[in-house]
């Protein structure tokens, strides 16, 4: 029995993870390759990366970020018998990753702290009057999120 | 030794424009992303367009060719909960101005997300 999101998802580790994905729709090879880039790129920057004194990112807080994507996504399977689709993953203030889904009727834009201590934030509208915003455990699956994603 | 220039504060109308450098890295596949709106010290830095034309914006950056330039309407920005726009000039800057960004976590992402909406690219990178 799996305990872990990386063990239910099929993962072991990042370095063999393109060959231990298990699920293969184009949402979850999306996800992947987001992953991938993140992994490459973001943790690549250093402080003052862009000349405006902006702080590095940690491996803590995007692990922090994959974790709730991976959790989020499967939660969406299990309500939905089909994977939300993947965000972008950028370099947010002061250290914290941004996860921005830009959908053609919505969008959502997720922010994780690079403070462990700190709660996750997001908000995310229809273009319209229909809003979702707040705040949450990024360890703890929120289904107002998930929701959205499947909307 | 001459003395350090001291530009007057003035009021920015809403029908003025700022500019704000937009990072190589905010961009993916040509699109730029909101991870490019954040505060420093609670407020983003822009040059107000009255005194600053884009291509200074973009040569105000450490590295001018990693940079883009957006601009973003004033009555825009002051329409977002919260936001305000100042001129705050610096000796070495006339158009300088900041963005002032709420405190509040929530409000703050909310208000990026809008800005984002707000924001056309007006010089590209390159």
């Amino acid at each position: 029995m799996p305990t872990t999101v990386e063990a239910t998802c099929g993962w072991k580790d990042e370095a063999t993870l393109p060959e231990i994905w298990v699920r293969p729709t184009k949402e979850d090879r999306e996800l992947k390759t987001e992953i991938e880039q993140a992994r490459t790129k973001l943790l690549a920057l250093g402080h003052d990366w862009d000349g405006e004194d902006s702080a590095a990112y940690s491996k803590d807080t995007l692990d922090r970020a994959v974790s709730f994507l991976t959790t989020h996504s499967i939660k969406g399977y299990d309500l939905c018998s089909l994977y939300p689709p993947a965000p972008r993953i950028g370099p947010g203030p002061e250290g914290s990753i941004d996860l921005h889904w830009k959908e053609k009727t919505w969008e959502l834009l997720v922010n994780i702290p690079a403070d462990n201590s700190q709660m996750a934030v997001f908000y995310g509208d229809d273009y319209g009057a229909l809003k979702i915003k707040g705040s949450f455990d990024p360890r703890t699956v929120n289904l107002g999120i998930v929701a959205w994603l499947m909307h | 030794m001459a003395d350090a220039l001291v530009f007057p504060i003035e009021e920015i109308p809403n029908a003025d424009s700022v500019f704000m450098r937009a990072h190589k890295t905010h961009f993916r596949g040509g699109d730029l992303e909101p991870s490019v709106f954040k505060a420093q010290d609670g407020a983003m830095s822009v040059d107000w367009d009255k005194y600053s034309t884009k291509e200074e914006t973009k040569q105000r950056a450490k590295k001018p060719t990693d940079n883009a330039v957006v601009s973003l309407s004033v009555g825009g920005i002051r329409k977002i909960k919260d936001l305000n726009v100042i001129h705050t000039p610096e000796p070495t800057n006339k158009a300088h101005s900041e963005v002032n960004l709420p405190d509040n976590r929530v409000d703050y992402i909310e208000a990026r997300l809008r800005l984002h909406r707000l924001a056309e690219i007006v010089l590209p990178l390159g």
